[in-house]
């Protein structure tokens, strides 16, 4: 025996339909007749309370995003037209900078003295507890310097706290700007030096002894630029050496990016290295002179929760070299 | 009610949250471990009965302040933390993406095997800023360098991918 009946034919189906409106009908007209009973209130209170508590908690289980601070982005425009392509740029400018008569700015025998601004994001791994970072970003100013006889001097100093947006501090629990943090202080002898002598004025000799420091032939272009920032941090360099130096650059498979006004007000053009597996761009910046002035890190992944993306996490910025 | 079997751990948490706010001790001192024991002394009372040391209670209650973190928290009067090497903290061992210990930096507070530095791209300077125990850098599985405490290398080439100590 099937327990299966047979479907309402056409004529069947519309008295269905005819008998559950009357139904529904009648059914209205009770709940009028009777007003809403309480325990329908009661039902209806609880169900809202519940949605409610719901929803805060659902809220209050929602972390808000608490990200670390980081400098703001570079506001990057367009290159202006013919101004070529990363390579094609970066020679011009190397030869632009060999044939003006700029002086040389470290005559030998002479200290060489380097100021910068630098900033780092800081990341603790294995503390007990959670730290909480500052909420502006605070820069610090170094001042390298070189003696002649391979002494050295490392000394940095607090730099004036910003925001996130770029705009000055005033927390009185932040260190006082000009404040020393910390010093190094080597004799002749003591400093390890990367670059221990004056640079070759050949782009392919430059290129070899960058990496006789300690690279593969098969560098990625973000490590060339880290090691151009250790070579600013340790030498100052005469306008061919410079010009090298962005004659060895121009080889690599930079992006012209455009240009900016730097952190410290100056105009440059930004070049960047392309995609990685870092999920890191290297930017640096060139003045229309053929001078780097800066040097940023932007952490461009999607897998981090201290910082959005993209966020710059490091940068430097040369701010005197004699 | 706290019951009085649970009271010293409240008195010591207490003093110990203390401790941790008054990181601005109102003036420098040539023993900065003696300032903070009076300091204790002076909000809740108690015996010093080490030089690092109070007692509460003929010592039922005995809080000991930690060298490292007296030197680290209370040792300079506006605040910033004692750094050993570089801006590497006192008890930690650090990783720079720049030399001279600039750029990114990856603190690690704790000794475990095998710490992955990937997160900076590339290491270019390295500090152990413990007083006890090396630090080792690799590159795939060959040592690039290794510290001892309280040193650092302010350049190192590429390629180092974790860092080991012990």
């Amino acid at each position: 025996m099937s327990d299966q009946r047979p479907l309402p034919r056409g004529d069947a189906m519309e008295n269905l339909v005819i008998a559950q409106m009357r139904d529904d009908l009648r059914a209205a007209r009770r709940r009028r007749r009777f007003g809403v009973p309480g325990w329908s209130i009661l039902a209806t209170a609880t169900a809202a309370i519940v949605a409610v508590i719901a929803v805060t908690v659902s809220m209050l289980a929602t972390p808000t995003p608490s990200y670390a601070a980081t400098p703001p982005m570079l506001q990057i425009e367009a290159a202006p037209a013919g101004s070529g392509d990363a390579a094609q740029l970066l020679t011009d400018l190397a030869e632009q900078l060999r044939a003006s008569d700029e002086p040389d700015p470290a005559p030998p025998g002479q200290p060489q003295q380097i100021d910068l601004q630098t900033w780092g994001l800081v990341t603790t791994v294995g503390a007990e507890g959670e730290k909480v970072p500052p909420p502006y970003v605070a820069p610090e100013n170094m001042t390298l310097t070189r003696y002649p006889d391979g002494a050295w001097s490392q000394v940095v100093v607090a730099g004036t706290p910003y925001d996130t947006q770029g705009k000055p501090v005033d927390d009185p629990q932040a260190t006082p700007p000009g404040t020393e943090l910390w010093r190094i202080d080597e004799a002749a002898g003591e400093h390890t030096y990367m670059f221990p002598d004056p640079l070759p004025d050949d782009p392919d000799e430059l290129r070899q002894l960058m990496l006789d420091v300690g690279f593969a032939d098969e560098s990625s272009p973000n490590e060339w630029l880290s090691l151009t920032t250790g070579l600013l941090m340790e030498r100052v360099l005469r306008p061919a050496e410079e010009a090298a130096l962005l004659e060895v650059l121009a080889d690599l498979d930079l992006d012209l990016a455009g240009t900016t006004t730097d952190r410290l007000g100056r105009e440059a053009y930004v070049f960047e290295t392309p995609p990685s597996d870092a999920d890191l761009v290297d930017r640096m910046l060139v003045s229309p002179s053929g001078h780097i002035l800066a040097m940023e890190t932007v952490w461009v992944g999607h897998d981090r929760t201290d910082i959005p993306s993209p966020s710059v996490v490091s940068y430097y910025a040369w701010e005197g070299r004699t | 009610m706290i019951s009085r079997k649970f009271m010293p751990f409240v008195v010591l948490a207490s003093v110990a949250g203390a401790v941790a706010l008054s990181a601005t001790p109102a003036a420098a001192s040539t023993d900065p471990t003696q300032d903070q024991v009076d300091a204790v002394i002076a909000e809740f009372g108690g015996t010093q009965t080490a030089a690092n040391e109070v007692s509460w209670d003929d010592g039922a209650v005995v809080l000991t302040l930690a060298a490292d973190d007296t030197a680290s928290r209370f040792s300079d009067p506006s605040g910033i933390t004692a750094f050993s090497v570089g801006t590497c903290p006192s008890g930690s061992f650090c990783a720079y993406s720049g030399t001279s210990y600039t750029g990114s930096r990856l603190t690690f507070s704790s000794c475990t095997t095998g710490n992955p530095v990937a997160a900076l791209g590339t290491v270019r300077s390295l500090a152990n800023a413990r007083a006890a125990g090396t630090v080792r850098a690799y590159a795939g599985w060959s040592t690039v360098a290794t510290l001892a405490p309280s040193t650092g290398r302010t350049s190192v080439s590429a390629g180092i991918d974790k860092l080991n100590c012990s």
